[in-house]
């Protein structure tokens, strides 16, 4: 087997591997599932083209991640500063959803709830609590600072909790 | 960790994989693998995908560039490893005598740096031996002086230097480009407070050199050339020096932020304007009605 080959079952083997995460990133910042797909397998691709590098580094996802977030940043930058008209503010939304249907719809809350923070936030945010990443891979991804990715993730998810408050099931009991 | 941020962080843990089943899984897997045959056999797919890394990769450069170069450069020059930042060029000699001597300087003194904090200074002084002029040729190109060139140039290394010492630099895939961006964004903002902007040389100088061999001709005609550079607008002096230095289109276009068509166009409207400025560079009966 050619070494070209073996780079590309290296590359398909992290492809299997964080493919479903990359679209959640993207998902999560506001792409529809069509747009999602494409910007993941071209990133996963652009890894493929440096895969001498990218193989040898500890994290090699975050190669993609990185990719990935600047070719969503470049082709939806226009849609950020709007990303609240697009997704109106979920209690407004789902207030009359029957609470019985809410474990089905929680996707789409927590999804929509995410749509309302600012794009730093919701970076670290998905990345950190979504996604699972450690600091230090949340901001290489960012190129900002551990320290900065703390402070947006702590705002983020004190935004969060305060759009999400009125889901919150209650305690010791049925939901309201 | 509270129960609320608890609750939250579970929600959340729901929308970070897309979960994909088995077959649709395998199905994309295929797909993908299907691509990175094409990626081989199409240089067009290719192409695409490398500008898109490219993109990536210097936008990064920018970032870095833009956010910590001028802020880290006092606390370098009081550092004891980094002696190349002593060596500065006196303001008192002159262009010549600071250029040859300036280098040499420098060069000697990356020799003396404290090895032990400095991981791999072969690789500093070989790339900075190799690149050095060829990012003054570049920042010159675009408009600067000698003496700026040389500050902003060295601003570049002493960065590439920081970064071999963090352990960085390996992670930089196109270092040439890296270091020639890094010196253009410290010639556009150097330290210290604002400057007054370089306009534009109205007219250019009457040329009255001969054309020859010899070491006067060669540099009245490159005078002539770096004149006739300065005289252009901002954004054409970049695109016009970067593809001197061999870079493609998408790397000037990903710098100024413009699409790769648009940088295509300025190349090609900076070569008719300077085409009449350096016809008598170029025409020999021009050249033979001078040497009359």
């Amino acid at each position: 087997m050619s070494l070209e080959e073996d780079y590309d079952d290296e590359a398909a083997d992290l492809y299997r591997k964080w493919l479903g995460r990359v679209q959640g990133f993207l998902i999560n910042m506001g792409c529809d599932q069509g747009l999602a797909e494409e910007i993941a397998d071209d990133a996963f691709l652009g890894a493929r083209r440096r895969w001498g590098h990218v193989r040898t580094l500890e994290a090699p996802e975050g190669y993609v991640f990185k990719i990935a977030r600047n070719e969503r940043s470049k082709r939806q930058k226009p849609h950020d500063s709007r990303a609240k008209d697009l997704h109106p503010d979920p209690p407004a939304v789902l207030r009359d959803v029957d609470h019985g249907a809410l474990g089905v719809a929680d996707r789409a809350i927590v999804r929509r709830a995410l749509q309302q923070l600012p794009v730093r936030q919701r970076e670290a945010v998905t990345l950190r609590d979504a996604i699972g990443l450690s600091e230090a891979g949340t901001a290489e991804i960012m190129e900002v600072s551990v320290g900065a990715v703390k402070r947006y993730t702590f705002e983020g998810r004190q935004s969060l909790r305060l759009q999400l408050a009125e889901f919150r099931p209650r305690r010791g009991g049925k939901d309201q | 960790m509270t129960e609320d941020e608890e609750l939250l962080i579970s929600s959340l843990r729901m929308l970070g994989d897309t979960a994909l089943g088995d077959a649709e899984l395998d199905r994309r897997v295929n797909k993908f693998k299907g691509a990175l045959r094409r990626l081989r056999d199409d240089p067009v797919e290719a192409a695409r995908i490398d500008a898109l890394v490219t993109d990536a990769e210097l936008l990064e450069m920018k970032r870095a560039s833009d956010s910590d170069k001028v802020q880290d450069w006092p606390r370098q020059a009081s550092g004891g490893g980094m002696m190349i930042s002593h060596a500065w060029p006196s303001a008192r000699q002159g262009p010549a005598q600071t250029a040859a001597a300036g280098h040499a300087t420098r060069v000697a003194a990356l020799s003396l740096a404290d090895v032990s904090t400095a991981p791999d200074v072969s690789e500093f002084r070989d790339f900075y031996l190799s690149d050095y002029q060829g990012v003054v040729r570049f920042l010159m190109r675009t408009g600067a002086s000698l003496g700026a060139a040389e500050d902003a140039a060295q601003e570049a290394f002493t960065e590439a230097w920081r970064r071999i010492r963090q352990g960085t630099w390996a992670d930089i895939i196109n270092q040439k480009t890296w270091v020639r961006m890094v010196a253009l964004n410290a010639y556009r903002h150097p330290p210290g407070p604002p400057q007054v902007p370089a306009w534009p040389v109205p007219n250019l100088p009457d040329y009255e050199g001969q054309h020859g061999d010899s070491h006067d001709d060669l540099t009245s005609q490159t005078s002539l050339v770096l004149d006739a550079l300065r005289s252009l607008p901002y954004d054409l002096q970049v695109v016009v020096a970067l593809r001197m230095e061999g870079f493609p289109a998408s790397v000037s276009a990903t710098y100024l932020g413009i699409t790769e068509q648009k940088a295509r166009n300025l190349l090609k409207r900076a070569r008719k304007i300077l085409a009449p400025q350096l016809e008598e560079l170029t025409t020999p009966e021009r050249r033979r009605d001078r040497d009359r």
